[in-house]
């Protein structure tokens, strides 16, 4: 069999499961929503929809990053951190006087200059993922508060401080157009790009990936810095929906995208998983937030419930790999 | 190379590691004595022993799971659990001893989960410890429901945490035991050797016969364990039962682990290194505090010092890598 036959076969292997996952996740998701929508009838409207798709657009942005990192057998725990951080530094740098539109593009910059760290940390360092991000984790926490003077910065921004979340072009939020884009570019990545194919190599089998020449360094670089960005990106986005540059905001955030992905079908050991997969998982976890906030709930609860989510996605993942294969 | 010389050059790496960090103590001793009015003194000494008996119980058990390659996230939950079900029982005029034993055995129950989903579930211990710390903070806060704190216990409620023998602060005598037992459990115990080597090798470990499923339980289940004692030791210092504790307490434990000398990656660890990494962590915490700088500067310090610990622990072994005693 020459090599071009065994690479689509590789693939097709690949897709069929991807398929089958997305469609179970899907099924649940279904089935979720049906179950609700009989219980709670306003479930279904425009406006509750509309609540759950922001609630969870943080999520999926962060999550395109997170999931192809993970594929690569990464792990980032301080996304949180760096989303109020960026947050904070928005409202900071806004409040100085520096124009809204740079001080967003410089707090985005800073995120991926995290993502850099994160990445130089790992791949130069050679320290393992979850010390060093447990610690960029408390670092980027920490430099929140200190920048918001231990609580948060909400008065002197300027008026066109909430442009960002307050755009609307005709029935469609900017922010949902973000989240859209940022989903297309990053299925591109995973599936056009040597970088997807990359993550999913080292992923797989981090001593052939180098063997076969791949720069594992560079590539787990990129994609801390590419999940840093991300992360900045959020953070701005939800200062600005809020209206100030909160430090406690993101408490939890990492947890929330990882079950995300996780629920999507991406390994935590690395060489499996999608985009489009996360995308499902983050409307769950949505939905299951949303119905549980309608349902009155109360808020701790819901994390109790997360982590058994979490637990309960995962050995479901692996009853169904073992099923298939 | 002979089992004899393996176990110099081992010896060597660890001495050398203990008394790094000993002079890094010593240095911050130093520092907080000349910047923070107070510091050295006999009631702040008694303070620091107080404060540090958290992270020396909890960070010796964690010593081991991490010596075997394992970690866990969720002892601040467990931490906050078992310190709001003591205050609970004795609240509800359950004699102090048996609700002691009882909010120890909350610690237990949450190691005893853990193990479950690492081992039996087999889900990675970042992830399975993550969600557990998510799912014990949460019903931690369904316990305590509404109220925030637990206030009016009585007065002998104070004493695991307050309590003095003679002039001697009982913490202090509880530290000395638990110390000694682990260290006695490093240098004779299967448990310890066990450990290391599934820390070293798993797949060497599992053909060696090792039971490798039934270490690790205990492994979790022991820093649950200690986790929940640790907690009931807070609540009794503070004599207030609060929900709220405990958080960035796993970090805390961590750093003083890592920079006792226990590798990230298992197969090694040091006692000794852990009870003076605890006592660096605790240290800062408090000079800080005194010196008046806000908390939130120590996540920063601690974040970056959790780093520092791990370049550290590289540096060394290849050090002692270009020496030809690594």
């Amino acid at each position: 069999m020459s090599s071009k036959n065994v690479n689509t076969e590789l693939k097709t292997r690949k897709l069929n499961e991807t398929l089958l996952q997305n469609l179970v996740t899907l099924g649940i998701l279904v089935l979720i929503s049906v179950i609700i929508t009989a219980l709670i009838p306003r479930f279904l409207t425009y406006t509750n929809i509309n609540n759950v798709l922001l609630q969870i657009s943080l999520i999926i942005i962060v999550g395109s990053g997170i999931t192809l990192l993970m594929i690569s057998g990464n792990f980032d725990l301080s996304v949180g951190g760096v989303l109020a951080l960026a947050g904070v530094l928005f409202a900071f740098l806004s409040r100085a006087g520096v124009p809204t539109f740079f001080a967003l593009i410089l707090s985005v910059i800073f995120g991926s200059l995290m993502g850099a760290l994160n990445g130089t940390l790992v791949v130069n360092l050679k320290i393992s993922p979850i010390i060093v991000t447990l610690g960029t984790m408390y670092i980027t926490r920490g430099l929140a508060l200190i920048f918001a003077n231990g609580s948060m910065i909400s008065s002197g921004l300027p008026g066109d401080f909430r442009k960002l979340s307050n755009t609307y072009f005709g029935p469609m939020s900017l922010v949902i157009m973000i989240v859209i884009a940022v989903v297309i570019i990053f299925i591109f990545i995973q599936s056009k790009t040597n970088l997807g194919q990359y993550a999913f190599f080292i992923g797989s089998n981090r001593e052939t990936a180098r063997l076969s020449g791949i720069n594992i360094g560079r590539t787990v670089s990129i994609l801390y810095i590419l999940v840093g960005t991300l992360a900045g990106l959020s953070g701005v986005i939800l200062a600005s929906k809020l209206g100030t540059g909160d430090s406690s905001v993101g408490d939890g955030f990492e947890f929330d995208v990882i079950v995300a992905a996780v629920i999507g079908g991406t390994s935590v050991a690395g060489g499996k998983g999608s985009i489009s997969g996360m995308v499902l998982g983050a409307m769950i976890l949505g939905v299951l937030n949303n119905s549980l906030n309608l349902l009155g709930v109360a808020s701790y609860y819901q994390l109790v419930i997360k982590g058994l989510v979490l637990i309960g996605a995962i050995v479901l993942q692996r009853y169904i790999v073992e099923k298939f294969s | 190379m002979s089992g004899e010389e393996k176990k110099v050059k081992f010896y060597q790496q660890a001495y050398f590691k203990n008394i790094f960090i000993l002079l890094l103590l010593l240095v911050f001793v130093i520092i907080f004595s000349i910047i923070a009015e107070g510091f050295f003194s006999y009631n702040n000494l008694v303070n620091i022993i107080r404060m540090s008996i958290y992270p020396i119980l909890t960070g010796l058990a964690v010593t081991i799971l991490m010596a075997a390659g394992y970690i866990d996230l969720s002892v601040g939950s467990t931490l906050a659990l078992s310190s709001l079900v003591f205050a609970m029982l004795v609240k509800a005029n359950i004699s102090i001893f048996p609700s002691l034993i009882i909010a120890v055995l909350a610690g237990t129950a949450c190691g005893f989960i853990n193990s479950l989903a690492v081992v039996r579930l087999r889900i990675t211990p970042v992830i399975a410890t993550l969600a557990s710390a998510y799912i014990i903070r949460g019903i931690t806060f369904i316990i305590a429901g509404d109220q925030a704190n637990i206030r009016g216990l009585p007065e002998s409620f104070a004493y695991l945490g307050r309590g003095f023998v003679g002039p001697v602060p009982f913490q202090l005598i509880l530290i000395v035991v638990f110390v000694l037992i682990f260290y006695f459990i490093e240098r004779r115990s299967l448990l310890w050797k066990y450990s290391i080597a599934i820390g070293g090798n798993p797949s060497a470990a599992i053909l060696s016969g090792i039971n490798v499923v039934g270490i690790v339980s205990i492994l979790y289940i022991l820093t649950g364990t200690l986790a929940g004692l640790s907690g009931a030791i807070m609540a009794s210092r503070l004599t207030v039962g609060q929900k709220l504790i405990g958080y960035g307490f796993e970090l805390d434990v961590i750093i003083a682990v890592l920079l006792g000398g226990t590798s990230f990656r298992g197969g090694e660890g040091s006692i000794i290194g852990t009870v003076i990494g605890a006592l660096i962590i605790t240290i800062l915490g408090i000079g800080f505090n005194m010196a008046g700088m806000p908390s939130f500067y120590q996540y920063v310090i601690k974040g970056v010092l959790l780093i520092l610990a791990v370049l550290m622990d590289n540096y060394v072994k290849a050090r002692l890598r270009k020496v030809g005693a690594g």
